[in-house]
């Protein structure tokens, strides 16, 4: 169980988050929803601990994970992904994999090995001798997932994977995310597109203003006046 | 907790589980294995062939280059870290090990590994209070860096000889790294090129390698996947300047003299970075593809310029790199798979018809 408890951040004369608490349970998708410039990059950011929070706890079951720099927290088992991806352009799609696939296995042999189980894993073992720098979108989101995939993360941050992409590529990541919720990993997402979120999320935070103004189940969440009034403007 | 309905796309992405065991195995191991031995055994056969000093001078001169770059690449290639410094590793090498003989009376077999460590402890010193900074502190640094021992060599001459610099006395004798033959030299200086080239193609197809080139390539993504990409750069960065230091030792003693000038001078930094990136960045053979051409060139047109050109030489570098940078970013390297890509096509196309 992952939670962040009443974590505040502020930039300045801003608070982008405040006091915003969620949890995520192993086997679980949450989805955390709200206008543009709510505040849900900078809860993520806390959480992958690109962002120190000024206020609140990111916890794992007992263990304090606040503050920890970013690659302890994808050590200690968070791992993200870029809503813009940031693949390691020069290099194969496999050697992506493999860097990501060396911070579980100290050997060179086992990373090949989990690396080449990920690629099997998302799909991309025929493009894997590629130039990442040559994938299309959907193909370079894909990556971006696996190569997360690889650390073997226990929480998944997914911070805007389908945007951008075509159906036939959104169906295949969400088949990919509701597989990867069956293994038992605990998923977090960032979603601009509603009808697949209200789909595919077992919980949902709704952010407005820095603020969780409401959470619960698709159903609870989209029959909330104050969602409504808030960030759906009764047009749901 | 409700859960949304498991759709028939659930078992879409196990497409054919194709079992690949070369995947499994570090695929490059035999090859670089296969280069290690060739490499070895040019290095071997050279002083066997040739008795002709003039020629045990050029190919020292392309193994010193060749190993300068192929350290310099280690952190400029793979890490993405470019230093114009790296001179200031490679004299600080050659005057520990000079300095420790000529005053102390230590063997250049020991001062020589000697140098190569207190270049490595500077090295890491210098990348661990620049490298955590993004953008090009780390370049100006490292020029700095190599300024500031090119003033010292010069002004502390109680302890260096200052800028006339420093002759090693020569004492014949293996213990003092003469030899009576210079083809020794090919196989001394020779055989730590073959170390570098075999610890940069270890480097390249184990973990080190592949974080570096992470890094490399973006720094947030690495870190987000749980690679420390300080530690990664400061490893790098220790080893490419220790073996540095060990470059500017041997070539000290090869030519039994060592002065501030051409040890620290920024010259020498843009050699080891031209030869990587003319030869290939990134690539275990691309320094010692460019140091070839690099020395044979400089060779040739110091013979055909003389002494009326005396600087031209380094328009016709500074033209060579601009082509090469437009044309062939993986530097000669990187050409010779485009040509060799070329001819497989090729090759496929003809089969198929």
């Amino acid at each position: 169980m992952f939670e962040v408890r009443d974590v505040t951040k502020r930039f300045g004369g801003l608070t982008a988050v405040s006091d915003a608490s969620l949890m995520v349970d192993s086997g679980e998708i949450v989805g955390v929803i709200g206008p543009n410039g709510a505040g849900k990059s900078t809860l993520f950011s806390v959480i992958a601990g690109v962002l120190r929070p000024d206020e609140g706890v990111v916890l794992d079951g007992e263990k304090v994970l606040t503050g920890l720099r970013p690659y302890r927290m994808a050590r200690a088992g968070v791992a993200r992904t870029f809503q813009t991806p940031r693949p390691f352009g020069a290099l194969t799609v496999r050697e992506n994999m493999v860097a990501a696939a060396h911070t579980v296995h100290r050997s060179t042999a086992d990373a090949h090995a989990w690396a080449a189980e990920c690629l099997e894993r998302i799909g991309l073992t025929e493009l894997a001798e590629v130039a990442a720098s040559t994938l299309p979108l959907g193909m370079r989101k894909r990556l971006e997932v696996g190569r997360a995939l690889a650390t073997k993360p226990r929480l998944l941050l997914l911070d805007e994977v389908l945007g951008g992409l075509n159906p036939n590529e959104i169906d295949t990541m969400v088949a990919l995310i509701r597989e990867l919720r069956q293994s038992g990993m605990a998923i977090c997402m960032v979603e601009h597109a509603m009808a697949i979120i209200m789909s595919l999320c077992d919980r949902i935070y709704v952010i407005d203003h820095g603020v969780v103004i409401s959470t619960g189940t698709p159903q609870e969440v989209s029959s909330d006046q104050q969602v409504i009034d808030a960030y759906l403007g009764g047009s749901v | 907790m409700t859960r949304t309905s498991e759709s028939s796309t659930v078992e879409e992405p196990q497409t054919t589980p194709s079992t690949r065991p070369d995947a499994n195995e570090s695929p490059g191991r035999k090859i670089w294995a296969i280069s290690l031995a060739v490499l070895a055994a040019i290095v071997a056969v050279i002083p066997l062939v040739t008795e002709n000093n003039y020629y045990f001078d050029v190919v020292i001169g392309i193994l010193l280059l060749a190993a300068g770059g192929s350290a310099w690449n280690l952190l400029g290639g793979y890490t993405g870290q470019i230093s114009l410094g790296h001179a200031g590793f490679f004299g600080l090498g050659g005057y520990v090990s000079v300095l420790l003989f000529t005053q102390h009376g230590v063997t250049p077999w020991i001062g020589i590994p000697v140098g190569g460590l207190v270049a490595g402890l500077v090295g890491l010193l210098i990348g661990g209070l620049t490298l955590r900074l993004r953008g090009p502190f780390f370049v100006l640094a490292t020029i700095a860096f190599a300024q500031v021992l090119l003033i010292l060599a010069i002004n502390l001459d109680d302890l260096t000889g200052g800028s006339p610099g420093v002759s090693v006395p020569f004492k014949a004798g293996v213990a003092n790294m003469v030899f009576d033959n210079r083809g020794s030299y090919v196989w001394l200086i020779g055989g730590f090129l073959v170390v570098v080239f075999g610890l940069t193609a270890w480097i390249e197809t184990h973990r080190l390698g592949s974080q570096a080139r992470a890094v490399r390539e973006s720094r947030d993504a690495a870190e987000s996947l749980g690679i420390n990409s300080t530690s990664v750069k400061l490893q790098m960065t220790a080893t490419s300047s220790a073996l540095t230091g060990i470059v500017g030792g041997l070539s000290a003693y090869y030519i039994a003299f060592i002065d501030p000038s051409s040890s620290f001078g920024i010259g020498r930094s843009i050699d080891f970075v031209l030869v990587a990136i003319i030869g290939g960045m990134g690539t275990v053979w691309g320094p010692i593809l460019g140091a070839i051409l690099i020395q044979l060139l400089h060779n040739e047109l110091s013979g055909a310029l003389g002494s009326s050109g005396a600087g031209l030489y380094l328009v016709v570098y500074g033209v060579l790199m601009i082509v090469v940078v437009l044309f062939f970013p993986k530097g000669i390297v990187g050409g010779l798979d485009i040509v060799r890509r070329r001819i497989r096509t090729n090759r496929e196309g003809r089969a198929r018809v």
